[in-house]
């Protein structure tokens, strides 16, 4: 049963127009970074072209691969926990606005089921996105000549590209729990730009190991940064955040 | 419980704060039997109706479908077709494919697809997006989707909502048949020609609590008393020209479903 969950979720996303909208936001970024190493490796011609106005302050931008990569990072997990936390509100959120939730909770189908069948399905939304910002950045990064770019280099950049993302989504599902408790996207989208925002201003505080949006920031920055102990907080903030959106669907009143 | 009792409810309650919105409903429906839930709008309807299907939580009592206590797995639910208020659907997709889902997660065969688009008369829209379809035509996607695995037990909220006269005898047409090859049906409505036209026995909530529950016939033969002692002539015969024009309505726009 739980492939047909599966399929039916990714079938649901036919002719929807949010994956095109996520991936468009997600092409942005690098092109955004690329511009202003570009800006840094030639700072008179972005003058003349009005990119770098007078008071611009880029200093301790590097136009180099290492810091190309360590800002692919952070939108893999910083940008992560807010456009993850977009998709989880939109996967569970649509259920609601278009009425049909009621629907799908009077299934012969374990209601846990449509909670993993949704997980898998931004997942793998997830995947393809930061694929493709590895990708681009790859080429973009080849376009700009940076310095440092090897071959070990790249490999390196795919690994902290893949673990940032990776614990990005380990924050995601409590943006699901908000959206069945709130039986809206709007809070869950609220909440992750939120936490977002927490995250990086605790993470300058001696909480930051364990505060979950601050160690996926800290993680992006430096994967050899987290220690275990922030590890175990990640992986009970996806255990607390999947068993409260079962729970909620399992237990709560529904409409 | 008798083997022919399909559904029940033992003091079915729902408590919103002080508010009763369902107050100790009683109800046994058999199989076979189309059940008319009949009352006003805010009456608890629909509340008793998410109740049957595990929605909402009873805050006391308890329901039972085929003789066993609802909850669990949700297996149950292969027997039960059901229609919840609105109509709704992915707007995005066709007609065809939101039934597909469905189709894919109750295990019905691939043909019951355009069996019931056939049924429902939808097959003009069957490539249509539900989204662009008249609320009428929603409401038959909502039955056809409810119809589709072939249930034992349909519980239908309102399932004439918005939908056209002539539509109105179509799908009562196709209630009564599938309860004449046994299905049992538990319809809602707050229109009592809806219900008087199709259901065996009738039940009558107000506020949460079931006033009264009878067969048809019973309560006709009590209406016709009341109304026979409660209005004036003139008033009656404004009722009847309602019906006789309901009637001429549906000779001129659909001949065949007019009787």
């Amino acid at each position: 049963m739980i492939a047909q969950v599966v399929s039916t979720e990714f079938a649901k996303l036919k002719r929807s127009v949010v994956p095109w909208v996520t991936l468009g936001a997600m092409m942005l970024a690098p092109g955004g970074i690329a511009m202003f190493m570009w800006i840094v490796q030639h700072p008179e011609t972005a003058a003349s072209l009005g990119l770098l106005g007078t008071k611009a302050n880029l200093a301790g931008l590097e136009a180099t691969w290492p810091a190309f990569v360590g800002y692919l990072a952070l939108v893999a997990g910083g940008g992560g926990i807010g456009l993850l936390g977009f998709v989880l509100a939109y996967l569970f959120g649509r259920e609601y606005a278009e009425g049909t939730a009621k629907n799908l909770l009077a299934l012969p189908v374990r209601r846990g089921w449509f909670v993993l069948g949704k997980l898998v399905v931004a997942l793998a939304w997830w995947a393809g996105l930061v694929l493709v910002v590895f990708v681009e950045g790859i080429g973009l990064g080849w376009l700009l000549d940076l310095p440092g770019r090897t071959p070990a280099a790249i490999a390196a950049a795919a690994g902290t590209i893949a673990v940032s993302a990776g614990m990005s989504f380990l924050v995601a599902p409590l943006a699901a729990w908000i959206t069945v408790a709130t039986r809206s996207a709007l809070g869950a989208v609220g909440f992750a730009f939120g936490t977002l925002l927490l995250g990086d201003l605790l993470g300058h505080t001696g909480w930051a190991g364990w505060t979950p949006w601050s160690i996926v920031l800290i993680g992006s920055a430096d994967p050899s940064a987290v220690a275990w102990p922030s590890l175990v907080v990640l992986v009970l903030t996806f255990a607390v955040g999947c068993a409260a959106t079962v729970a909620q669907l399992e237990y709560a009143d529904n409409p | 419980m008798g083997s022919d009792i399909v559904l029940a409810t033992t003091a079915l309650a729902k408590h919103y704060g002080r508010v009763r919105a369902v107050d100790g409903i009683d109800l046994e429906v058999r199989r076979g039997e189309v059940y008319g839930f009949l009352g006003r709008n805010g009456a608890g309807k629909t509340t008793t109706i998410r109740m049957l299907l595990g929605l909402i939580r009873p805050s006391a009592g308890s329901v039972q479908v085929f003789g066993r206590p609802i909850g669990g797995d949700q297996e149950w639910l292969r027997r039960v077709g059901f229609l919840v208020e609105s109509a709704t659907a992915y707007a995005s997709l066709t007609v065809t494919e939101n039934l597909d889902l469905q189709r894919r997660l109750t295990g019905a065969p691939r043909q019951r697809v355009a069996d019931v688009i056939e049924q429902l008369g939808l097959a003009p829209y069957a490539g249509r997006r539900a989204g662009r379809l008249s609320l009428g035509n929603k409401q038959r996607l909502s039955l056809a989707r409810a119809l589709l695995h072939s249930p034992q037990l349909l519980i239908l909220d309102e399932p004439a909502n918005a939908l056209d006269p002539a539509g109105i005898v179509e799908v009562r047409e196709l209630l009564r048949s599938l309860a004449d090859q046994g299905v049992t049906v538990f319809m809602s409505s707050h229109i009592l020609a809806e219900v008087a036209h199709l259901a065996d026995r009738i039940g009558i909530v107000d506020a949460g609590v079931l006033v009264e529950e009878a067969p048809r016939e019973v309560l006709a033969a009590r209406a016709r008393a009341y109304v026979q002692d409660s209005f004036t002539a003139g008033e009656r015969e404004e009722a009847l020209l309602t019906a006789d024009l309901e009637r001429y309505f549906l000779a001129r726009t659909n001949p065949e479903a007019s009787r």
